[in-house]
């Protein structure tokens, strides 16, 4: 008998054996239990398919207050045609003034000849990149797609060479429009806009076409990779959507004549904590003047 | 005799169940090490059934290997992920290696042992 087969007989061994290998299933079975709660944590939520009916809901409701908003708006403006139309001429004059405040902040859909800007991700890259690791692609990759830095790159070009209105997938760029990335989507008024990227904008179309296309501007910056990620067209007629909100006046109120005029004087000495006023309208003038 | 060898898996099966559906968990930081321990206690398992079925089985042998391998992998782990080098999978190498060997050899016994019972049950001639 070879010392392998071991006589038929009640094994201590088993015993210990067993004990223990109940405490490795225990062990096991925690470690599951972990791994388990961490690939649930990494996903963001236990449910994303709830997640995202909820996320499409309010997308939902969202896109119906927009669209009572630009109802009511317009019914503002009836309103206020309606109560000027006692032919007063001061009346007609605060009116067209109020228009042109609309129209500039863009609160008003504003119409004109303009320039249409197309920007879209490459549509290839090259397969010597897709090889490499994930973590050299991240860089390697930027300059194939378009980014919240080249959007703002293009509306500045443009405002720069006299952009009246401007906007963005029909997100209206207003003063207080903010655009950045938020993983694949751009938000711009927060609202998610994902590319091709059409910019609009209203102006002399000659003097943004070639602002835009200058040796070394944003055209060449943008196209690098690929020149169809940037293209541009003009346009005799284009109609810009209004900003879809109010104006977000909460902390600003208008400064008093005093306060103004000591405002603009003490503008070469910048930085000084004293007055809070912004000398804004002479600092625009001197960028147009300075611009081209 | 056969169904005897199926108590620790049998076993093993019960605490797993046990845990599981209990509210037990732990910390995620310490999901890597509760891995490893896991893997060592494997490892000791293997070798505990492989030893009992050569009859070389010592159960002081077996106790402490089982205690101190899942703390001392443990805690190389952590050693290692404070002085950055990476021993977590150096210990996975080694125990992984070592619950392969070890099943390898239960293997080898378990087709042996048959061998020779068909041939003691054969008639002789």
């Amino acid at each position: 008998m070879s010392v392998f087969s071991s006589p038929v007989r009640y094994r201590p061994w088993l015993s210990q054996v067993t004990i223990l290998a109940t405490i490795l299933g225990a062990l096991l079975a925690l470690s599951l239990k972990t791994q388990d709660k961490l690939r649930e944590l990494q996903i963001g939520g236990t449910r994303p398919g709830l997640l995202a009916g909820a996320y499409a809901e309010l997308r939902g409701t969202s896109e119906d207050q927009r669209r009572q908003i630009a109802e009511l708006r317009k019914q503002l403006g009836k309103y206020r045609d309606a109560a000027i139309n006692d032919d007063s001429k001061a009346a007609r004059m605060v009116n067209e003034e109020l228009n042109k405040a609309n129209l500039a902040l863009g609160l008003q859909a504003a119409t004109g000849p303009g320039i249409v800007v197309v920007l879209r991700d490459a549509k290839s890259v090259p397969p010597e990149i897709k090889k490499m690791p994930a973590e050299a692609q991240i860089e390697l990759i930027k300059p194939y797609n378009i980014h919240d830095a080249d959007v703002l790159t293009v509306i500045n070009e443009l405002r720069q060479a006299g952009a009246e209105a401007v906007a963005v997938n029909d997100q209206r760029v207003t003063p207080w429009t903010a655009i950045r990335c938020v993983g694949p989507t751009v938000l711009i008024n927060n609202v998610p806009v994902a590319p091709p990227f059409e910019i609009k904008a209203v102006g002399n179309k000659d003097t943004m076409m070639s602002a835009l296309l200058i040796n070394g501007g944003a055209r060449d910056t943008i196209s690098e990779k690929d020149p169809q990620m940037f293209s541009v067209d003009k346009s005799d007629s284009l109609t810009l959507p209004a900003f879809a909100g109010a104006a977000p006046i909460r902390y600003s109120r208008s400064a008093p004549e005093g306060k103004a005029d000591a405002a603009l004087n003490s503008s070469e000495a910048q930085g000084k904590e004293g007055s809070k006023t912004l000398p804004g309208v002479a600092e625009a003038q001197n960028q147009k003047e300075k611009g081209k | 005799m056969r169904l005897s060898y199926l108590v620790p898996i049998v076993g093993g099966v019960a605490g797993f169940v046990a845990v599981y559906v209990s509210k037990l968990t732990l910390p995620d930081g310490l999901a890597s090490y509760l891995s490893l321990a896991a893997l060592a206690g494997l490892d000791s398992i293997c070798g505990g059934i492989r030893s009992g079925l050569e009859g070389k089985f010592h159960d002081d042998i077996f106790l402490s290997g089982f205690l101190m391998n899942t703390l001392l992998a443990a805690a190389l782990a952590y050693l290692g992920d404070r002085i950055g080098v990476d021993l977590f999978l150096a210990a996975v190498v080694m125990l992984g290696g070592r619950v392969f060997l070890n099943l390898s050899l239960i293997r080898r016994f378990w087709l042996t042992n048959r061998q020779l019972n068909r041939r003691r049950d054969a008639p002789s001639a």
